[in-house]
């Protein structure tokens, strides 16, 4: 970690990011010195679940850290975190209370602490403007596959469950005040996760 | 025809909603007033899902549902938004169709930001730029730990839940591979 130890090894670092590497090194410099550095052993939490939400991010510029989430006595890895990658971006735009998962450190980590007020105080910060278009990038990207994958299993589910009766007319074609709403049949007692997660899908509000 | 709108009002409405600064709801306004707002009605639908969207909206009064259809054409009611929200903007963020259908529950009270408008503010500098990309990430942010939450629940069901068929050990693999994606 040698080669992050001053202000330029940083903005060096944080140039060489895929979403900052358009951005001018003056935009960049100004980043470092409104943010600071944060430096991490193995295994340790960057925050963890549950914790208030705080008002700060994190952007990874070395190591490697996972996004774990516990249900329960269960504790699931949900994923790596590479560098480039933001964890906790939550606490800078969401008005959740507390941390929704922990991260852990799986290897010596140095990251850029992102606080809430750099955000607020410099909106016209050109690499805070650049971190936020990945973000987006990002976050649309997740949501999307999150569409699919919930649609994919209802249609298993429909599929594997039973054949129900279809609408008269082509489905796709119709206008939706047209298409009528076939009786649902009565729910088993003992539901499967596919047809729990059927029932969220058709209910959630 | 137009309806007269407090634009103030309205945009300390959703800095409040989406936790943003004081001095933001003046830009929400600003942002609100380069839109085009109009009225609907019950029923009238914004948007189809699968159709290309060139339009993104902030709903200013009123609620939606939010509909799709699945594989053999069931109507599949997934959600009601209250406002303010925003809505029809993943289609502009990253030029995809539209994933659902939304209709008015009731009379409602848009503001429209076509593409052009919405991609040159949304990488603009400036408060009106600023407060649409934090309005967007919130709004996602929100979608997105909700959806992750209800996933989460289903693939830890309590400790009697039989998982005893190939289709249960498959949506435990696709949700996992969902949840690849999260970031805390």
């Amino acid at each position: 970690m040698s080669d992050l130890d001053s202000p330029g090894a940083i903005a060096a670092a944080l140039h060489r990011l895929e979403p900052l590497r358009d951005v001018p090194a003056d935009a960049i410099a100004e980043l470092v010195q409104i943010t600071s550095v944060a430096r991490f052993g193995v295994n340790e939490a960057v925050f963890r679940q549950g914790e208030a939400v705080g008002s700060v991010a994190w952007l990874l510029l070395s190591g490697r850290m996972s996004v774990r989430v516990a249900t329960g006595p269960q504790q699931r890895i949900m994923t790596d975190v590479w560098p480039g990658e933001i964890v906790g971006e939550a606490a800078l735009y969401a008005k959740g209370p507390t941390r929704s998962a922990t991260v852990l450190t799986t290897a010596p980590a140095v990251a850029l602490t992102i606080p809430r007020s750099a955000l607020f105080d410099h909106p016209d910060q050109p690499a805070l403007i650049a971190l936020e278009m990945h973000l987006l990038e990002t976050m649309a990207k997740r949501l999307r596959s999150t569409n699919n994958v919930l649609q994919c299993v209802v249609n298993e589910q429909r599929a594997h469950v039973a054949e129900p009766p279809r609408p008269a007319s082509s489905p796709a074609d119709a206008p939706r005040a047209a298409a009528p709403r076939p009786a649902r049949p009565e729910p088993p007692e003992r539901l499967s996760l596919a047809q729990r997660l059927a029932r969220w899908f058709d209910t959630a509000d | 025809m137009s309806p007269i709108l407090d634009l103030v009002t309205i945009g300390e409405r959703f800095r409040t909603v989406y936790a943003l600064p004081p001095a933001a709801a003046a830009s929400v306004a600003s942002l609100l007033s380069v839109c085009d707002v109009s009225s609907l009605e019950d029923g009238e639908v914004l948007f189809t899902e699968r159709e290309q969207g060139f339009t993104a909206y902030f709903l200013l009064s009123g609620k939606i549902g939010v509909s799709r259809r699945d594989a053999v054409g069931y109507v599949l009611d997934i959600s009601t938004l209250s406002a303010p929200t925003l809505l029809g903007h993943m289609s502009l963020v990253d030029d995809s169709p539209r994933s659902a259908t939304c209709t008015a529950i009731g009379p409602c009270v848009v503001a429209a930001m076509d593409r052009a408008r919405f991609q040159a503010l949304v990488a603009a500098d400036g408060p009106r730029g600023s407060v649409l990309r934090r309005l967007l990430i919130a709004a996602m942010s929100e979608q997105l730990a909700g959806a992750n939450g209800r996933i989460l629940a289903l693939i830890d069901p309590p400790p009697d839940f039989p998982a005893d068929d190939e289709t249960t050990e498959h949506g435990i693999e696709e949700a996992a591979h969902v949840l690849d994606g999260w970031k805390g």
